[in-house]
């Protein structure tokens, strides 16, 4: 989790506050890392895995700058179920970058996906401007989408934001977080409801 | 490193006259490492006879198990190592996102299923194995990750020095996928077969069986064979043979893959008895 918090206070999603709100989740013990006592082989660490090369098709670095390899199946699922969905969808990976959107969230970014791909943490925090209803700020730390990855809880609310376009939006956010097997925290999902109600 | 297919068949044992050549047994593959390793891959029909030749003097076995579908476990109370208290049975597996690997196996063994219980058995260790994940078994690098098929399952990427092996028995890759390839960082169990030596790999339907079983957990032979050239292989070798497929129907369709395709690797049918990734 202070992984997550690095990168994003370092793009400014996350103020000071915010990261002492963070310690005391991870004190209490809700980052969802698990101990179990029962689990005879955990071996999915960093050190085993470092034996294995990377495999990469075709050279490309993902946004973080890391070469790219397959996603984990969980988020490989994800896209395919946004795909087929008629409301806006994101997915994130857990460090922030906007993985994948699907068409009707093209609509909000302002770009297509087929053009654009991938959009890091450091664009989106650039090109999206979020305010609350009544126009005063809406600090980061509580964005739903910023919630559901730094804090691993779901997250909702009513804000509006200015997309890639230029246009303003009121737009109902949820966001959750992407738990997969074994207890790896993956990213988030945030799902985006156009409303004209303020 | 010598592999060697006990049982072929998917879903369902289906022996008989009609599936003597392919095999009639479900998942069981024998592997056989540089440095004496004995490693079974999955627990289906095809395990017994496996058991039956274990030689005498053997100290150990490690079992991969891919998922616990009943065709992938249900020769695991019948391997004879499992009942011999001088050989050490490990045995590797998935557990859910609420339940360990020992609650799920006991689920099976235990009556009224099969008569002896998981813990009356005299030396078997189970490792619950959370994906992604890289162990060593011996001198053989083995990697787990889940691919796509209902409910946890993996696929496994086995490596000596001598030869890589991808067994990947149960896998959907082109699920929900608008075209089938997808790029490769987008695609299940891509890492795992990406330019292996031997690719096992599930290829159960024809184009028309598919579209009444989309969401299964199983390829068609037009996915095998995208998939393996996405992942640059060396070698498919088909597996997971549908129970009704007649060794003249699997005949017929490995001639039209082969003729079909401008193939850039080996094809290979996954026939009972098959030795493959032999240094």
């Amino acid at each position: 989790m202070v992984d997550h918090v690095g990168l994003l206070s370092a793009f400014g999603l996350i103020d000071a506050g915010y990261r002492q709100a963070v310690q005391v989740m991870e004190e209490g013990g809700l980052d969802g890392s698990t101990s179990d006592p029962d689990f005879l082989v955990a071996t999915g660490s960093e050190e085993l895995r470092a034996d294995i090369p990377v495999l990469r098709h075709d050279g490309k670095l993902n946004p973080n700058g890391r070469h790219m390899a397959q996603q984990p199946i969980e988020l490989i699922l994800l896209k395919q179920w946004a795909s087929y969905l008629a409301l806006p969808v994101w997915l994130i990976d857990d460090s922030g970058n906007l993985l994948y959107y699907n068409e009707p969230a093209e609509a909000l970014l302002g770009v297509r996906f087929e053009e654009a791909g991938e959009i890091n943490a450091d664009q989106l925090a650039e090109h999206f401007h979020t305010t609350r209803l009544d126009g005063k700020p809406y600090p980061n730390a509580e964005l739903p989408i910023v919630v559901a990855l730094v804090g691993r809880v779901p997250s909702h609310d009513t804000v509006r934001v200015r997309g890639l376009d230029g246009v303003w939006r009121i737009l109902a956010i949820t966001a959750f977080p992407v738990e997969g097997q074994g207890g790896r925290h993956l990213g988030a999902v945030a799902m985006f409801w156009e409303t004209h109600d303020s | 490193m010598k592999v060697t297919l006990w049982g072929t068949r998917g879903s369902l044992a289906s022996g008989g006259p009609d599936t003597v050549q392919y095999g009639g047994d479900t998942a069981a593959v024998e592997l056989r490492g540089p440095a004496g390793e004995f490693v079974v891959l999955d627990a289906g029909s095809g395990i017994r006879p496996i058991g039956e030749q274990t030689p005498s003097g053997t100290k150990r076995v490690d079992i991969l198990l891919t998922h616990l579908h009943m065709d992938h476990i249900q020769g695991l109370g019948f391997f004879s190592p499992l009942f011999d208290p001088e050989i050490e049975v490990h045995v590797w597996g998935p557990g859910s996102t609420t339940l360990g690997l020992r609650e799920r196996l006991t689920r099976y063994l235990s009556p009224p299923l099969f008569p002896v219980m998981l813990r009356d058995l005299p030396d078997v260790t189970l490792h619950e194995i959370r994906p992604p994940a890289s162990f060593a078994l011996g001198s053989l690098t083995v990697r787990a990750e889940l691919i796509t098929h209902p409910g946890p399952t993996m696929g496994y990427r086995i490596e000596s020095p001598e030869c890589v092996l991808a067994y990947l028995p149960d896998h959907e890759p082109a699920l929900g996928v608008a075209e089938f390839p997808d790029v490769p960082d987008w695609t299940s169990g891509f890492e795992l077969a990406h330019g292996v030596d031997v690719l096992i790999h599930d290829a159960q339907y024809t184009d028309d069986e598919y579209k009444s079983r989309v969401g299964w957990g199983h390829s068609t032979f037009d996915h095998a064979l995208a998939f393996a050239a996405l992942a640059s292989v060396k070698q498919l070798v088909t597996f997971h043979h549908d129970p009704g497929h007649s060794d003249e129907m699997l005949d017929r369709a490995m001639a039209e893959m082969s003729e079909s395709h401008d193939l850039e690797f080996e094809l290979v049918p996954g026939r009972v008895g098959l030795t493959t990734c032999v240094d």
